[in-house]
């Protein structure tokens, strides 16, 4: 018998073999492209129509403002995946509704460190993920920053989609749009997190650790199309401590919960940096 | 309505066109092993793309990593409604196909070794495809697929001793 790395060799050589001769052509970007189109298109009949002009003055209206400073915290490695202990089930349900009741004024600022490269960072590159949601859903904003310089920095609410991009010094306008609308599977509300709970679509695995402190392990089984995540409230007040989506390379994001201060609410919105070029 | 949008809200990103024409063959050979058939896998990569278009500007992730997951997703979708239709899975619960080869051979009948990766059940043949076709590593494989480590490992286990029951002489060392 061969041995298994041959064997293994050899399935990989066959699998490769069997689509050698499959190529996507162009015209998968096309339909891409006229799905996507459709989407948009659909999804903006349902939003007010003035938005578009608010949109435009929002983005003049905005104001310069500086990053008040985030809890730093390196990569972290996400917890132990060994035995949960067991948790009375409903009572953590109960409790994390009623946390999560009546932190709707909040603003919930999520961030990971990645080391190993993404989408806007070279492996090695230390880059800051940084997403800020208003805990009733209004107003959502995701900012990459490496070595303390902005990549990109995007924020949308009703009003205004707005995506900064710093690598070419342009912006985008473009309407607005519900940050939590069914379209966006990237954030989940206080509300939200509360429905799934009552539903049984966020399910109690058990309790474990993240640095020392005991929490609670949530998951959410995937939305149709989209990527499961687990979720894990801390085993006191019962909020939400920390979220992975359940992919390969995934990172997890830290979770804090900031009072409404005027300078906690100004980072849900997406300041345009003066100079840059507005891209139609 | 009557209300007219501006062109620019219906573009996809400049970054997203250039992952889609340097990605989107692979993701769509990934599709063809999973499901094994080119028109729909074409559909699936279709949807996941469309999926991680939306995501694509505020995304967190590996952007490759995602899309293979929501195909992931979509391919076990596809075969749940099968299912539900009461149509029979082609890679479950087949019987290997029995050894006819010479066993004076010395090298692995491949088109032996094809037929017996079609028999594996699904969640076998989804395993030996991240791992050995995607290239991912035991820890991405379980997950991309929700699952533990150690069930990826038992799922390789089974399915190269499937393997070797289908392939009877035909594996030999060297």
């Amino acid at each position: 018998m061969s041995t298994d790395q041959e064997l293994f060799a050899e399935v990989r050589a066959v699998l490769h073999e069997e689509v050698a001769d499959v190529t996507a052509g162009p015209d998968l970007l096309a339909a891409v492209r006229r799905g996507h189109a459709r989407r948009r298109i659909s999804r903006r009949l349902v939003i007010a129509v003035p938005v578009a002009v608010a949109a435009a003055a929002a983005v003049v209206a905005v104001s310069v403002h500086t990053s008040p400073d985030t809890t730093r915290s390196d990569a972290v490695p996400p917890p132990e995946t060994t035995r949960l202990a067991p948790v009375n089930v409903a009572y953590v349900k109960q409790r994390t509704t009623e946390a999560l009741d009546g932190l709707q004024d909040q603003v919930i600022h999520e961030q990971a460190v990645v080391t190993k490269g993404e989408k806007y960072s070279r492996p090695g590159e230390e880059a800051l993920y940084e997403r800020w949601l208003a805990a009733d859903g209004s107003s959502f904003r995701f900012r990459v920053t490496i070595a303390g310089k902005p990549v990109v920095d995007l924020s949308r609410d009703v009003t205004a989609d707005v995506y900064v991009d710093y690598r070419t010094r342009t912006y985008h306008v473009f309407p607005g749009v519900e940050p939590s609308a069914p379209q966006y599977d990237d954030v989940l509300t206080p509300k939200e997190i509360q429905q799934g709970l009552a539903h049984g679509d966020i399910e109690v695995l058990g309790q474990e650790q993240i640095n020392g402190k005991p929490v609670v392990k949530l998951h959410r089984d995937a939305p149709k199309a989209g990527v499961a995540m687990d979720l894990w409230v801390d085993a006191t007040t019962y909020l939400p401590v920390r979220w992975q989506w359940l992919q390969e390379s995934s990172t997890p994001f830290d979770v804090s919960w900031l009072p409404p201060t005027p300078e906690n609410l100004a980072q849900l919105t997406t300041v345009v940096p003066p100079g840059f070029t507005e891209e139609k | 309505m009557g209300v007219v949008y501006p062109a620019m809200h219906r573009d996809l990103s400049p970054d997203f066109e250039r992952f889609v024409l340097e990605r989107s063959t692979t993701l769509l050979r990934t599709a063809v092993l999973l499901v094994g058939d080119r028109g729909l896998a074409e559909d699936l990569v279709q949807t996941a793309l469309l999926r991680l278009a939306r995501r694509w500007r505020s995304i967190g992730e590996h952007p490759e990593a995602y899309a293979r997951k929501v195909l992931v997703n979509l391919t076990r979708d596809h075969w749940r409604r099968k299912a539900r239709r009461g149509v029979e899975e082609e890679f479950d619960e087949a019987t290997p196909h029995a050894a006819t080869r010479d066993p004076a051979e010395t090298v692995v009948d491949r088109d032996a070794l094809r037929r017996a990766l079609a028999d594996l059940p699904r969640r076998q043949r989804e395993v030996m495809v991240l791992r050995f076709f995607a290239d991912l590593s035991i820890a991405d494989t379980a997950a991309a697929l929700g699952v533990s480590e150690g069930t990826v490992k038992q799922q390789t286990s089974r399915a190269v001793t499937r393997l070797r029951q289908a392939l009877g002489e035909r594996v030999h060392e060297h």
